[in-house]
């Protein structure tokens, strides 16, 4: 992903320009929407860029810890570009802990970033402090994924509404204010009488309305929302969704969607950005996205959505294993140990399913989460042989069975041998005894941001000048 | 519901969503018991049965919200104990308030050395130059004062004393802890520092030498001596009650719309870590009140002449087998309001500790 290009041509160029020519066009697209926004806005200047941007968690505290503890920086956001378009709606999805809330935060500045840049209207406002940002944050607004903890327990309503207004200086008199948060309560679909509540009084869905007013306070660009309806019921959802939906058609709002939930981004998102273990391995326009993925991950996330249909059910592709650690994300391409569609090296015999499970053993072998004593221990309760050959027998069978997938011999060798090393204790001999026999490109270089349809796609399937037929998944 | 809000566009995507709530349309298989409300699924606030009608519920919820003062007094009612420490607290400040209604003579005015409590004598108590029967209830002592209009009149300085020193140790310690909290780094590091070592310090001893350093007795330097030396608990308090409220979501939320460090430490997280800082002074007085005697007890008082309790202590001491009431009267006044603050801070405590959902739903 450092080496990625967006589809938008030039940003450096168009960098200094960008803010007269955006600022001058206030009222375009004020009822365009969906696709056609997307499209007509791609030759503008993105709204706001992220420009390689990184965010690196240090986990040590102190010089003890650099001694003796775990002091790699876990890589939460790693490398990201992003471009959010006036009016549109862009949702970035992936599985909790991939760093999308991280990335939705260090986008408005909340969190600072390790790396690279963001960009609003072309200006860089990277790491400004409290008060050079002051300015950019009328512009940019969040709404946050807990409304309940996002609201100060001991204000009103009507003091959390006003607070933006007080420490920007809009309006006169508190009267002034109060009148504008009654209509921003109008606006949201809150009564008046509700000025004097506390939050803790209203439902959940009432509360994120109060979330979703405060954002709208200071008439913003753009709105960041992290998870907005996840803690939400899904009868309340849909009424959040449909009101975020109204109000930016209303106020003309770029809206920047984080969640992991697929069938909100299909409800609400124009263009969608998928992030895997701190990259965005995927974006395209939403229609696009559901209809043609391709991405490998995004494949096998959408095969996880849930159908009513049954027609429209097709076979699940369930990943193996769990995410790995962003502390020690895997080389070359991330996915690599859970891809479905790991590319074999040229000289494999067998077909990509044998090729799948063979890796997936060597996968296992690698992290270490095959244990022969505990075999041992289960042979000898079944008061089978103990003895080396049998446990790695039983590894084989286990692991890569037969019927599974009928291996060529020479990885048939390799997996057999792995298994004896590891029945012997020798862990270090196994793991390369696996590394040498299954080698993929995957893992030896970073995948490169390949242009697709009105987005880009980062895996070597899809990229021409690497191995590996696109259509194989 | 029904009310338009003021700016209603004609937006008619607008008016459906709108409508859809209102009338449970947008999902016809839940929201049919109670019309109105968005969220019918949810837990009705505060207890109330789901199908009290809804103009009613707004109303009542409203009625229904705990504030902190109507926390205090559902609490207090409760906890009878503690409303027995508020009581003795009360009563005790405003006879402080109106001692000189209350006593039955003045301080200053001398009858017989070292009459035992519950004794008579002679005096012309109102300067007519008419020589009345005088009573005693607590005694009289070694100079001849009346020890019950003393011990009233030590209210005053005693209670005066405490609640000034609460009020330094809180004001100054609570912008510490705030600022070590919510800066962090080098700042939290530094001010810490200072609290340790602070901390490490006898109380009495620290009293002592600010005193000297402050140029002797008098009440500002005695409140500012024993102030000084509380510093550190209100700061270690608010410290960490600001370490987990600055992670709070309000607070992004805060800085989120572009508030200032200032605002959201007075205005956001100030008044989330009140409780506990109310908790802390009601127990810090009666240490205020002790530290007051002890510095009186040595001599380092507010003055050798102003009636303090500490100062009724250490005077009756040279003739306790003699005369035990002349310390023993002002040491039960000492034990009876320390106790009463005591009893008065941990019910505060308890209140406050059950969490606000529960307080909420009780």
């Amino acid at each position: 992903m450092s080496r990625s290009t967006d589809s938008a041509p030039a940003p450096a160029e168009t960098e200094s320009t960008s803010a007269e020519t955006t600022a001058s066009e206030t009222d375009v697209g004020t009822s365009a929407s969906g696709e056609a926004n997307a499209d007509a806005t791609d030759a503008e200047a993105p709204l706001l860029a992220a420009r390689n941007i990184s965010k690196y968690y240090d986990q040590s505290e102190g010089f003890l810890d650099d001694l003796i503890g775990d002091a790699r920086p876990v890589r939460a956001v790693d490398g990201v570009d992003l471009e959010v378009r006036r009016g549109e709606t862009l949702a970035v999805v992936g599985e909790s802990g991939c760093g999308k809330s991280t990335l939705g935060r260090t986008l408005l500045n909340l969190e600072s970033v390790t790396g690279g840049h963001i960009e609003y209207r072309g200006e860089d406002i990277t790491g400004l402090s409290g008060s050079a940002m002051q300015p950019y944050r009328r512009d940019l607004q969040m709404v946050f994924q807990d409304p309940l903890a996002s609201l100060n327990p001991r204000q009103t309503v009507g003091e959390i509404l006003k607070a933006p207004m007080e420490v920007h200086g809009i309006g006169e008199s508190d009267e002034e204010r109060t009148e504008r948060v009654r209509e921003l309560l109008g606006l949201v679909g809150l009564k008046e009488g509700h000025l004097d509540r506390y939050p803790r009084q209203f439902s959940g869905g009432q509360q994120q309305r109060v979330g979703v007013a405060r954002a709208l306070t200071l008439s913003p660009e753009l709105i960041v929302a992290d998870e907005p309806v996840s803690a939400l019921d899904v009868s309340v959802q849909a009424q959040i969704l449909d009101l975020l939906d109204d109000l930016q058609t209303e106020l003309d709002l770029a809206l920047c969607f984080v969640t992991h939930d697929l069938s909100v981004v299909r409800h609400v998102a124009d263009r969608v950005a998928v992030m895997y273990l701190g990259e965005i391995i995927e974006t395209a326009p939403v229609e696009e996205l559901f209809a043609n993925p391709r991405h490998p991950y995004t494949k096998s996330l959408l095969s996880a959505v849930p159908r009513i249909d049954p027609a429209a059910r097709t076979d699940r592709t369930v990943l193996e294993g769990t995410v790995p650690s962003p502390a020690d994300p895997p080389s070359g391409c991330r996915f690599h140990t859970r891809c479905p569609a790991v590319i074999p090296p040229a000289e494999w015999a067998g077909t990509q399913a044998e090729f799948k499970s063979a890796f997936t053993f060597r996968n296992r072998v690698l992290g270490e989460e095959i244990d022969p004593e505990a075999i041992r221990t289960r042979l000898s309760a079944e008061s089978a042989a103990t003895d080396n050959d049998a446990v790695a027998t039983r590894i084989t069978e286990r692991f890569v069975p037969d019927t599974d997938a009928q291996l060529p011999a020479n990885a048939r060798k390799a997996i057999e041998n792995a298994a004896a090393r590891l029945a012997n204790g020798e862990t270090e001999a196994a793991k390369t005894t696996v590394t040498e026999a299954f080698p993929s490109p995957c893992e030896d270089e970073t995948p490169r941001d390949t242009p697709t349809e009105g987005g880009h796609v980062a895996c070597h399937r899809v990229d021409p000048e690497m191995p590996g037929d696109p259509d194989v998944l | 519901m029904n009310d338009e809000p003021p700016n209603a566009r004609s937006n008619p995507d607008h008016e459906r969503t709108r409508n859809a709530e209102t009338d449970g349309g947008l999902d016809p298989g839940i929201g049919r018991n109670s019309p109105s409300e968005p969220e019918p699924t949810e837990t009705p606030p505060f207890g109330e049965p789901m199908d009290v009608p809804p103009e009613y519920r707004q109303e009542e919820s409203v009625v229904e919200h705990r504030s902190l003062r109507s926390r205090i007094v559902r609490g207090l009612r409760e906890d009878k104990l503690a409303l027995f420490g508020a009581v003795v607290v009360v009563g005790f400040v405003l006879v402080a308030v109106f001692a000189p209604y209350v006593a039955p003579y003045d301080p200053g005015a001398t009858f017989g050395f070292m009459q035992s409590p519950d004794s008579y004598s002679q005096a012309d108590v109102d300067g007519d130059g008419s020589i009345e029967r005088v009573w005693h209830p607590l005694g009289t002592d070694s100079f001849g004062y009346d020890v019950l209009s003393r011990i009233i009149f030590g209210a005053r300085v005693s209670l005066a004393v405490a609640l000034a020193t609460v009020l330094v140790a809180f004001t100054i310690g609570t912008a510490i802890g705030l600022a070590a909290g919510f800066y962090g780094g080098w700042i939290d590091s530094v001010l810490m520092r200072y609290v340790d070592f602070q901390w490490a310090f006898p109380e009495i001893i620290l009293g002592v030498a600010i005193i000297a350093f402050a140029g002797g007795r008098g009440v500002e330097n005695v409140v500012i001596a024993i102030g000084i030396a509380y510093i550190d608990d209100f700061a270690r308090l608010i410290r960490g009650e600001v370490l987990s409220l600055r992670e709070e979501e309000y607070v992004t939320a805060a800085r989120a719309i572009g508030m200032s460090n200032r605002r959201i430490m007075t205005k956001e997280i100030l008044p989330n870590a009140v409780a506990p800082l109310i908790v802390q002074a009601t127990l810090m007085i009666p240490l205020a009140i002790l530290a007051e005697a002890g510095l009186s007890f040595l001599g380092l008082g507010v003055s050798p002449t102003t009636p303090t309790w500490g100062l009724l202590l250490s005077d009756g001491r040279q003739f306790i087998s003699r005369a035990w009431w002349i310390s023993v009267m002002p040491g039960i006044a000492i034990m009876v309001v320390v106790l009463a603050f005591n009893t008065l801070g941990d019910g505060l405590r308890d209140i406050f500790d059950v969490s606000d959902s529960e307080v909420e739903q009780r």
